[in-house]
């Protein structure tokens, strides 16, 4: 499937090495195996909540360049803290996760900022700010790269919002820039979500259940969106599921969380009924 | 199909409700009732006892007769008069009666006309006067008018629907043998009508009262939109800073105070030179605006791909640092201009058809707020500033400082911190209960001593840290010992030197060296005790002492506040403005804070995932969700301001209520009963409109 727009963006993807000393961070030396196409390295996470609930239990896994993983398992099972752990939307207990070659867990704010802005984020929720126009949701995903100081008086380059036309232009919402954003409807709210996450120039997309508030048939279309992004933007993407039709459909890979433990990585393929129930539980019913 | 997010910890099922206690017995349930019931009555019978309920002050015809002349002077309102001509009706009346007698005169064959039965009577006798022909209704005095002319009021007359009257008098002790006279003084509306001085005097008032509203809350929103951010709790929850921060950032707020009130006092000096020279001060104006912008246009580039080198973030920050310099300078000199041109305008102004001199005064008022409040923004600001910078520098430390040093560092800091605190606290202590301290070289040299050993006891932990052992380390470890006692004295005498400073317009005569020493011993022992965790709540801190701010300055009624406000600048509307301005902020703050506190956090998440800053997250995510509550709550607030700012003046704080209080006072219920119209017009107005406003708006 070809969208209009599509292709690699210009200095979209700076590869690994490069693009940590562009960060201007401390890459990690040692066994970490730089430019292999291993982009991101989760190592013994643990998060315990406040509250004494243990949402990771020690998760370990490497992400390769490129790839379209997806995260499944059932609610609660922690996709969605594991998924926020990486950007630190949530601050893990324990271990250690490495992007790029550098230690997201140690990074400070500043740091931290750089990193997270070359990865984008979908919600399940689109969480998009409903009173603003759409063309400023997008425009909001440029924020950690302009002036401080400007955006705060809503200023935005030209070249920006150039860039936020095209954006809008490839979810095919060009002529919605001037609505405001909850005129829109739930899939198109979603479209622009993903446009907000484009104008990142993303590395990697985080996607959290990001077609589970939308009926079936608009949720191929947005999964259609993010296959197309993983595939000709050559953008690595992160999503978590809850159908696992959509996961043999899309996924190149397949991490599978259950009560905060990794019980299964691999091809979807891979997940026969044995497996199918160790992810589910023992009576769950394949529907799918 | 929706999923529960699981960073919404779901609470453990586990704990089920302990075991009800054995039931009660049903007589003892009765009991239990019995018991209630005769506690409530005691508690209503208490309360009726101690609010002095007294039906028979109800009853009392007298306060009756006081209330409804109340009711009628209020149902009565002054608004409005008619011209009147007096009309004299006489008869003529000889008392005592001659020997011949005296016969009634004729009554006339048309128009009113008074008759006294009888025609004539000894002195001091009653006598009935009768009046006919006249207009119903009309009221009038009836009064002995004796030869010299000097009337005697006898009664007041009130004309039955028929147009008679009948009253009895008692004739004064005026024996006279010429005729004297009975006159009844009625009073005939000519002309048109006219707006009573009462009626002239409340429209004045009430819009003072309005205007005092309108800056009350304007001020009080301004002042609350940026505090309500912090008593947010969930702005500030996630908001953790280390030791080192907090510590830099008190430090840093009394050498910003010191550097900003230098710099207020330079612009202010350079602004004095230049007045009265409009010509200098709009050239320098240009130049400081032309100057800001284009700095700032290198300072502050659209958008970096890369982390630019040190050097050009600093020769930035440099430049920023002066282009606010400048912008002081322009403020002052804006200022000035303002002055200026506000006496220039004003008499050509009040000279046209409508006198519009007070936008000139307006300008002038303006200017003047600039150039008084400059000192004391250069110093906020530069307080400010110097915040931001010490909290940002003690990140940088935390993160680069090796582990080994961290803790000297924190603890160092935490001491200087905790000095400042408390000698500021101490110096607040001693300034408002006037403390004389003599005995200022005890307090010194004591002070000097004990932060010498705290010194030198942190400085010989220091060492045992970072000097290995060995015949040479002991030495090593002694020096630094040394060395830290030393540092110690000299902190102790520096804080007490920075806190004599800052105060030093308060003229303490004493130092400050106790507090600072207590100060920075707590100081250290915080950084001592807090070393496992060196990330401080400081967002809750925040959110926990701005509440508490809040609801203390809330609950202080602003009639009250006014009392103070009075005293400060006099009697008179501003006043009034003050304490309601103050009350607003308070009040808005809170209900702001609460309206952050209730919106959505998904765009906050998604906005924080772009790799935004705090503040443009606040603008891209949180105020998108709060402007139509914020604009709801400031009508609000509006439409409160304009109802206190009508009984602000019960208490000296101008508008209306200065007027209603005093014609209440005085027993003129007409007139009150005006001002009171006019506060219902003008509060149910302000409601109208303010609805119309909200819903278009929200």
């Amino acid at each position: 499937m070809h969208f209009p727009g599509c292709g690699r963006e210009a200095g979209g993807a700076p590869r690994s090495g490069r693009f940590a000393n562009a960060l201007g961070l401390r890459a990690q030396t040692g066994d970490w195996r730089l430019g292999t196409g291993t982009v991101l390295k989760v190592e013994n996470l643990t998060k315990i909540y406040d509250g004494g609930v243990l949402a990771l239990d020690d998760v370990s896994f490497e992400v390769e360049d490129g790839e379209f993983l997806a995260v499944i398992g059932l609610s609660g099972s922690g996709k969605s803290t594991l998924l926020r752990c990486i950007n630190r939307l949530i601050e893990p207990t324990e271990g250690r996760i490495t992007w790029h070659g550098v230690d997201v867990t140690a990074a400070n704010q500043e740091e931290l900022r750089r990193i997270r802005r070359r990865i984008g984020m979908v919600f399940q929720h689109f969480n998009l700010v409903h009173r603003s126009k759409v063309i400023t949701n997008v425009l909001a995903g440029r924020l950690g790269y302009v002036n401080p100081a400007l955006s705060l008086i809503n200023r935005f380059p030209p070249s920006d919002v150039r860039m936020a036309k095209e954006k809008l232009a490839r979810v095919g919402l060009a002529e919605k820039a001037k609505a405001r954003a909850d005129e829109l409807s739930g899939g198109q709210q979603q479209r622009v979500g993903i446009a907000r996450a484009l104008m990142q120039n993303p590395e990697m997309i985080l996607a959290d259940e990001p077609v589970a508030s939308l009926d079936p048939v608009l949720a191929h279309g947005i999964m259609k969106y993010l296959e197309d992004i993983n595939a000709s933007d050559n953008i690595t993407v992160l999503c978590s599921l809850h159908f696992l039709d959509l996961v043999h459909r899309y996924a190149d890979r397949v991490i599978a969380l259950n009560e905060g433990k990794l019980v299964f990585q691999g091809p979807p393929s891979a997940i026969d009924d044995d497996m199918f129930k160790d992810i589910y539980g023992q009576e769950a019913e394949r529907v799918g | 199909m929706s999923v529960i997010p699981p960073e919404v910890p779901v609470e453990s099922e586990a704990t089920a409700p302990p075991p009800k206690a054995k039931k009660r017995s049903a007589l003892m349930r009765l009991l239990l009732i019995w018991l209630s019931i005769i506690a409530i009555i005691i508690g209503y019978a208490f309360a009726t006892q101690a609010t002095d309920v007294d039906l028979g002050e109800i009853k009392d015809e007298q306060r009756r007769v006081q209330l409804i002349r109340i009711i009628r002077g209020l149902a009565r309102p002054d608004i409005i008069e008619f011209e009147e001509v007096p009309t004299f009706h006489e008869t003529p009346v000889v008392t005592p009666c001659p020997a011949g007698g005296f016969d009634a005169p004729e009554p006339p064959s048309e128009g009113p006309y008074i008759r006294m039965v009888p025609p004539c009577a000894a002195p001091d006798t009653e006598v009935t006067v009768q009046g006919f022909d006249f207009e119903p209704g009309t009221t009038g005095p009836l009064s002995f008018i004796p030869p010299s002319e000097v009337t005697l009021k006898l009664a007041d007359i009130r004309v039955d629907r028929d147009g008679t009257f009948e009253v009895v008098v008692e004739l004064p002790d005026r024996p006279d043998e010429t005729v004297q006279h009975l006159r009844v003084t009625t009073r005939e509306r000519s002309g048109s009508w006219r707006l009573t001085d009462t009626t002239k005097d409340t429209w004045e008032k009430i819009i003072e009262t309005v205007a005092l509203a309108l800056i009350a809350t304007t001020v009080g929103t301004a002042l609350a939109i940026p505090l309500s951010f912090f008593s947010a709790r969930n702005l500030m929850r996630s908001i953790r800073t280390p030791l080192v921060s907090v510590g830099l950032l008190i430090i840093g707020i009394p050498f910003g105070i010191l550097v900003g009130r230098q710099l207020g006092r330079w612009v202010t000096d350079g602004g004095e030179n230049l007045s009265g020279n409009a010509l200098g001060l709009a050239l320098a104006l240009v130049a400081a605006a032309a100057f800001a912008f284009f700095a700032l246009r290198w300072a502050l580039p659209e958008e970096d791909d890369e982390p630019p080198p040190r050097s050009l973030r600093l020769a930035r920050r440099a430049v920023i640092a002066v282009v606010v310099v400048a912008a002081l300078f322009g403020i002052g000199f804006f200022g000035h201009i303002l002055i200026w041109f506000g006496g220039e305008i004003e008499g050509p102004l009040d000279d046209l058809v409508l006198p519009l001199g007070f936008v000139g005064d307006f300008f002038v008022v303006l200017g003047d707020l600039l150039t008084t409040f400059l000192t004391a923004m250069a110093a906020i600001t530069a307080a400010g500033a110097a915040a931001v910078w010490g909290s940002r520098f003690g990140h940088t430390v935390r993160d680069r400082v090796p582990a080994r040093a961290l803790q000297p560092v924190r603890i160092a800091v935490a001491a200087v911190a905790g000095a400042i605190i408390a000698a500021g606290a101490g110096g607040a202590i001693r300034w408002l209960y006037e403390v004389d301290q003599s005995n200022n070289l005890m307090a010194t040299s004591a002070s000097a001593f004990l932060l010498a050993i705290s010194g030198g006891g942190i400085a010989l932990a220091v060492g045992r840290r970072l000097v290995p052992e060995g015949p040479g380390g002991t030495a090593l470890r002694f020096l630094i010992g040394v060395v830290g006692i030393g540092l110690g004295f000299f902190t102790g005498i520096g804080a007490g030197w920075l806190a004599d400073m800052l105060l030093e317009p308060v003229d303490l005569n004493g130092t400050l060296w106790g507090p600072g020493v207590v100060g920075a011993i707590l100081g250290a022992v915080a950084a001592v005790a807090t070393r496992k965790l060196d990330s401080l709540p400081s967002g809750m801190a925040t959110y926990y002492l701005s509440r508490t701010v809040f609801n203390a300055i809330r609950s202080v009624e602003p009639l009250v506040m006014v009392i103070v406000f009075v005293v400060w600048v006099g009697i008179g509307p501003f006043a009034g403005s003050l304490a309601l301005a103050l009350h607003t902020t308070a009040a808005l703050a809170k209900l702001y804070s609460e309206q952050v506190e209730s919106i959505l956090p998904g765009p906050i998440e998604a906005v924080t995932a772009t790799g935004a800053t705090r503040l443009q997250n606040i603008v891209y995510a949180v105020t998108p969700q709060i402007v139509p509550p914020y604009i709801a709550f400031t009508l609000y607030r509006w439409d409160i301001n304009v109802r206190m700012s009508t009984i602000i003046g019960f208490a000296g704080g101008g508008g209306i209520g200065f007027l209603l209080q005093q014609n209440i006072n005085l027993l003129h219920y007409r007139e009150a009963s005006v001002q009171m119209l006019a506060i219902a017009i003008v509060v149910s107005t302000l409601d109208f409109v303010s609805a119309r406003v909200r819903e278009r708006i929200v």
